[in-house]
């Protein structure tokens, strides 16, 4: 083995708070951290809107043995519900389960349809990235409008980038139904669930998908693209938003 | 919500004409269902502890902190919740080093609040200079010039007369304190609750204000700190990081960062969130929408008292730098009197007596102080015009 210099990437623990009642605890990428509370908590149906987040307040705990801990204080506008509650059991990265019904998932309400030299030109665009290039082990998650990139962020948790993407989008007003996310990992059933939350109807991945997640894009009428290549990508579900496939 | 709308949420002036604000203002709804949700729904301390309730109080009590330090422009300063003015200006004459031969520059028409604490370091040897207001009871920037000498350590006067409702020009003494090297303190109990005030722009270095003047509960109070300087004068629990009683010689402890350094102890809770609500009132109503409303209450006040034989207005006798706060005899009858006679004959409520500020009584020669008017935002044309013919009944009897 030889020794080398290599940048490694930041993992920090973030404790989520909800109106005084654990959430939950996540291996985040230390940045954009409001963007990831407002979109975990809409995508978990705690908030409808950003202005139902009375106060957010992230938190640096004493370091312990060298480890930075961060905490999420977030009170909802009526918080007593929650506060009250017997339990509060929600998704976390790598958990993928919710305390959201599956059989009860929304269904996507969009008209939005797109064509596949756009999802290939809005791929390349999402992992042009200088972080994923030189360190690696990172997911990048992007957020795409009629009129072209919204944003495109990086976390080492592809739920943690998806939910700051869609907290990044609440907080600038973005209309989801006329957006498309694309990803760089596995597009698991918990990506497809989180669309649905937030009325995303198209989500296209370099990566490959899971049955669980075609089978609630089938359910939904989710779009659900894996595989996006320069010569190929895999329409899995919800191909009538998809127009000259015939161009692979 | 517009002024008028906000009639239904106090219950008072549905019986009584209330027009002692500058003592303290009446507190609409929202501000006590805050505090009543607080005692019922939440209590619990704050700061430490991992419970349910005692992270929804802390939040609630951090926010309150965030915003009142967002209403008068002092984010990046330090926001302490006291009990009232008195104890914020206390914090400072008592929290400061002061040396023989320190300075102190204030004025004579200070409310005793900001008087009797500068006065108490005399014993210290710090010299205490006050200044005389010109005509109307307006400080001329240019005395400060000469008051305020190199080792002078702080300047300290009132935003607002609570006597005179002059407004005086704290920007144009900033410049010269901050040029002195001096730092300024701002008693700005009777300015924060009637117009937008900004502790960046007017470049003060300490703000004190009160919390019950400003629809808020009573036994809450503001210390704005530019920079945290002072030295906390109480210690005790909550404001500290560490303690060791390792080291015989030292203190044994490190103060906790930002506000929490200065409130030991339990602090008032539901008083802190009820201050928070009523800044959240007060900005769902709009400073300059409220300044714009007791501008025209102050100018019909005005108009009428001066129509009036008998009548002395004391302080500017035009809108020009002034408030609804308006101080007035009539003849030779002791204000007492008068606000006894318009509590009796017409149920408004006005205080009378030297209010604090003995000093500037006796400087007007005013040896029974005056009656004074301290009109807000639920108060109303009709109400101004009772009072205005109120007085001058009183006044056909002398």
């Amino acid at each position: 083995m030889v020794p080398s210099s290599h940048d490694v990437v930041m993992e920090v623990p973030l404790a989520v708070f909800v109106n005084g009642r654990h959430a939950l605890t996540a291996m985040v990428s230390p940045t954009m951290l409001e963007e990831f509370v407002t979109g975990f908590l809409y995508t978990e149906r705690i908030i409808k809107k950003p202005e139902d987040i009375e106060s957010l307040h992230i938190e640096e705990n004493r370091k312990e043995k060298g480890m930075v801990t961060l905490s999420a204080s977030v009170l909802t506008k009526d918080p007593f519900s929650i506060m009250l509650s017997s339990k509060i059991v929600l998704s976390g990265c790598g958990g993928d389960t919710s305390y959201v019904d599956a059989d009860r998932l929304p269904k996507i309400q969009s008209d939005l349809v797109t064509d596949v030299s756009r999802i290939k030109d809005i791929m390349k665009e999402t992992l042009v990235s200088d972080l994923h290039t030189r360190i690696g082990g990172i997911h990048i998650v992007g957020l795409f409008g009629s009129d072209g990139k919204i944003c495109v962020i990086e976390d080492i948790g592809r739920h943690n980038a998806l939910d700051k993407v869609i907290g990044y989008g609440l907080k600038q007003g973005v209309d989801f139904s006329r957006t498309i996310v694309t990803c760089s990992g596995r597009l698991s059933s918990e990506m497809a669930r989180k669309c649905l939350m937030a009325n995303i109807p198209i989500i296209a991945s370099r990566g490959a998908t899971t049955t669980l997640a075609i089978s609630m894009g089938e359910q939904s009428g989710l779009t659900i693209i894996g595989f996006v290549r320069s010569r190929k990508m895999n329409i899995y579900t919800g191909t009538e938003r998809i127009k000259n496939q015939e161009h692979f | 919500m517009k002024i008028e709308d906000c009639m239904a949420d106090f219950q008072i002036p549905r019986h009584l004409h209330y027009m002692d604000s500058a003592a303290t203002s009446l507190i609409p709804e929202p501000v006590i269902a805050s505090m009543n949700e607080y005692d019922l729904q939440y209590r619990a301390n704050v700061g430490r502890g991992m419970h349910r309730l005692t992270r929804v109080s802390t939040q609630r009590y951090q926010d309150a902190h965030d915003w009142v330090s967002s209403f008068i422009g002092g984010k990046e300063g330090t926001t302490v919740f006291t009990k009232n003015t008195t104890e914020a200006i206390n914090m400072v004459a008592a929290g400061m080093d002061w040396q023989p031969g320190d300075r102190i520059v204030t004025t004579i028409a200070e409310h005793h609040s900001n008087l009797l604490p500068w006065l108490r370091l005399r014993q210290k040897g710090v010299e205490v200079v006050i200044l005389q207001p010109g005509r109307g009871g307006i400080l001329d920037p240019a005395i400060f010039e000469e008051a305020v000498t190199a080792d002078t350590k702080l300047v300290a006067i009132s935003h607002v007369s609570n006597v005179l409702g002059t407004v005086q020009p704290v920007r144009e003494i900033a410049a010269i304190c901050k040029e002195r090297g001096a730092y300024f303190l701002v008693d700005g109990a009777q300015s924060i609750p009637h117009f937008s005030v900004n502790a960046q722009n007017i470049g003060c270095d300490f703000l004190c204000f009160s919390g019950h003047k400003m629809l808020g509960p009573t036994g809450t109070g503001v210390l704005w700190m530019k920079d945290a300087v002072i030295y906390p004068f109480m210690v005790g629990g909550g404001m500290v990081d560490d303690v060791s009683l390792e080291d015989a010689t030292a203190e044994g402890y490190s103060l906790a960062a930002g506000y929490k350094r200065y409130e030991a102890g339990t602090p008032n809770i539901s008083g802190a969130i009820g201050l928070g609500q009523a800044v959240k009132y007060l900005e769902s109503l709009g400073m300059d929408a409220i300044f714009r409303h007791e501008q025209k209450l102050t100018e019909s006040l005005l108009a009428g008292l001066a129509g009036i034989d008998n009548v002395t207005i004391y302080g500017q006798e035009d809108l020009k730098n002034r408030i609804g706060v308006v101080s007035f005899n009539v003849g030779r009858i002791h204000p007492h009197e008068i606000a006894y006679l318009l509590d009796e004959r017409a149920a408004i409520l006005v205080r009378s007596g030297d209010h604090c500020c003995v000093p500037l009584m006796k400087h007007l020669g005013l040896e029974n102080g005056t009656v004074r008017a301290g009109l807000y935002l639920y108060n109303t044309l009709e109400e101004v015009d009772l009072l205005i013919e109120t007085v001058e009944e009183i006044a056909r009897m002398v």
